[in-house]
């Protein structure tokens, strides 16, 4: 497997507190890799520098062995990387089929392809949306927003996807179903980081675990290996994961 | 493309207003004095709907809509009179040297939002109206440039009549009002369109989607100041226009076209491109019908002069914005979609008894 995404020592400071320091990490391609870490590691931090909303102090980020430091995030959206938010980034007024439009839509001015809607439609059906298309985001439940989300940023076909906290505030059934989603999005061939605080759901879907413990990565392996490690229980795991 | 913007109701709206305008004339139903006014109610329809495309629909409160009018309106009418250029040519020159403000004016907004951006686009349109006066020697200052635009406008010249003058200028503006009205929605209903409302609900969600909200804001400025200015050149060259001049009644530079526009958009309807359309008209006939409301009826002539007509009309406005906050035809739309629920309901009622 190759490597897609590659973070080389970065850091990232805000004002007195280090959120980031010297991280360095790879994730391969075709995998569902997991980055956990307690409140404050600075998982969000690693996404928001990837998807270029924040810059990093120091490192660089190379994405298919192009190097994507301090890039806009439409940029790096258009590379291949898109980031579902634990919050919905949607249009209120805009119905669930806009909202996935815009994703699909090409960044030139002037496009002659107007609205690609194998993607859209794609990515409706994925996420269990095709029925709700002409719903306002508003009349979704928590689940059909989280899908949503899912669902915009698989609109923009990406070759690698951050989920930021997909599973919070889910009942077990919805992550049942969420999972299953996205491993169908890996078995297309897409690239998958989640950041998530419900450990079991992690350590289920993953293929890799990275974990963050003050700016820091603490372990990298296999969700077995992560669950064993004595450093990983004593930062955040405890000992009912043994 | 969705249903909602594949509906062909604007049109079909737009289509019936232009229309109806377009009979007035012919079935002899415009008193005279109206035309005037229905006059500058086209071209005020077209301020409107340049302004909502960018203030409607990008949510880019733009607070000095009359830079755009103005500085075409001086481009055209400057370059015409110390030139000698004719209007086919000065009018699009206009249009392009609102464009470029536009773009140089959509610049900052890529960085300010809200308060911020509402001020620099009020400083700018105050800076342009100090820059008239400054050189006054070329553009004649406050008392405005008082040449004869009859000679530059093609197919009139000084021997036709005036009554005939009105009627071939009325359906001028109207013409022009149903080009770029058209235009507009055109752009308002597009990909375009699309992505300026997406900068107004959720510019973050915009950039996440892969796109650029900095160039299409600026975009948006650019289309909005070319429909602005291509009206407020063409206006200069109308044969009723006195004077042009920054600010006053007439003025294409003054604060008070830039916010009537903005009151009128409001009211009828913002994000909708027909809606101020509809406010524009509503707004420049109802303050023609109040204004002559004296003459006419003998119970309301003590209202004549002391500026009671203009404050009767402010209070029409307040009432209107308070029971249609979201504008005319929004409310309008929302009664008879309503209704067509009830009506709905009641027969499906009637068919389970």
């Amino acid at each position: 497997m190759s490597v897609i995404l590659e973070t080389r020592q970065i850091s990232k400071a805000f004002g007195g507190l280090q959120a980031v320091h010297n991280l360095s990490f790879r994730v391969q391609q075709g995998e569902i890799t997991g980055l956990i870490g307690p409140n404050g590691a600075g998982k969000t931090t690693v996404f928001n520098l990837v998807m270029g909303t924040l810059k990093p102090d120091q490192g660089r980020i190379h994405f298919k062995d192009r190097d994507i430091t301090g890039r806009k995030t439409y940029q790096i959206v258009d590379l291949g990387i898109a980031r579902a938010f634990q919050i919905a980034q949607c249009c209120p007024g805009k119905t669930i089929f806009e909202n996935l439009e815009l994703c699909a839509c090409s960044n030139r001015l002037f496009s002659r392809s107007k609205y690609p809607s194998a993607p859209i439609l794609q990515a409706a059906e994925q996420a269990g949306l095709t029925s709700e298309l002409e719903k306002l985001p508003g009349m979704l439940p928590q689940a059909g927003l989280r899908r949503l989300e899912i669902a915009r940023a698989v609109a923009t076909s990406p070759d690698l996807l951050l989920l930021d906290e997909p599973f919070a505030g889910l009942t077990s059934g919805e992550i049942g179903a969420l999972s299953r989603m996205i491993q169908e999005l890996r078995d297309q061939g897409m690239t998958i980081v989640l950041v998530d605080h419900n450990v079991r759901s992690v350590m289920r879907l993953v293929d890799r675990v990275l974990v963050m413990s003050f700016g820091q990565l603490i372990a990298d392996g296999s969700p077995g290996k992560i669950v064993a490690d004595p450093m990983v229980q004593q930062a955040y795991l405890g000992t009912d994961h043994v | 493309m969705t249903q909602r913007r594949r509906s062909p109701a604007s049109y079909i709206i737009f289509g019936s207003i232009v229309g109806v305008l377009a009979l007035l004339p012919l079935l002899k139903l415009l008193p005279t004095s109206w035309y005037a006014p229905l006059i500058f109610a086209n071209f005020f329809a077209i301020f409107a709907m340049s302004w909502d495309l960018l203030g409607g629909y990008a949510g880019q409160m733009n607070l000095g809509h009359a830079l755009f009018i103005g500085v075409a309106a001086y481009t055209s009418g400057l370059v015409s009179v110390h030139l000698g250029w004719p209007p086919w040519f000065t009018i699009p020159l206009g249009a392009c040297a609102a464009v470029i403000v536009g773009a140089l004016i959509g610049i900052p907004a890529i960085r300010l939002r809200g308060p911020y951006l509402a001020l620099v686009t009020l400083l700018a349109l105050i800076a342009a109206y100090k820059l008239v006066l400054i050189y006054s020697d070329v553009t004649e200052g406050i008392s405005g440039m008082s040449f004869s635009p009859r000679s530059f406008f093609p197919p009139l010249g000084y021997d036709v009549p005036l009554a005939q003058v009105k009627v071939i200028t009325y359906y001028y503006s109207l013409g022009l009002m149903t080009l770029i009205g058209l235009a507009l929605l055109w752009v308002a209903r597009s990909r375009w369109g699309a992505i300026f409302e997406a900068i107004r609900e959720n510019e973050a969600a915009v950039e996440a989607a892969g796109l650029n909200p900095a160039k299409f804001k600026v975009v948006a400025f650019m289309v909005s100041a070319s429909a602005a200015g291509l009206a407020g050149a063409a206006y200069v060259h109308l044969p009723i226009l006195p004077v042009l001049q920054p600010g006053g009644l007439d003025g294409v530079l003054s604060l008070d076209l830039s916010l009537s526009i903005i009151v009128a958009s409001v009211v009828g309807g913002l994000g909708t491109i027909i809606g101020p359309l509809i406010g524009a008209y509503v707004m420049k006939l109802s303050e023609q019908y109040l204004s002559e409301l004296p003459l006419h009826v003998d119970a309301f002539r003590f209202l004549e002069g002391q500026g009671w007509i203009t404050l009767l009309f402010l209070v029409l406005l307040i009432v209107l914005v308070l029971f249609a906050p979201k504008g005319l035809l929004p409310a309008f739309l929302d009664r008879l979609l309503r209704r067509q629920a009830v009506d709905v309901e009641i027969r499906e009622e009637g068919r389970k008894r």
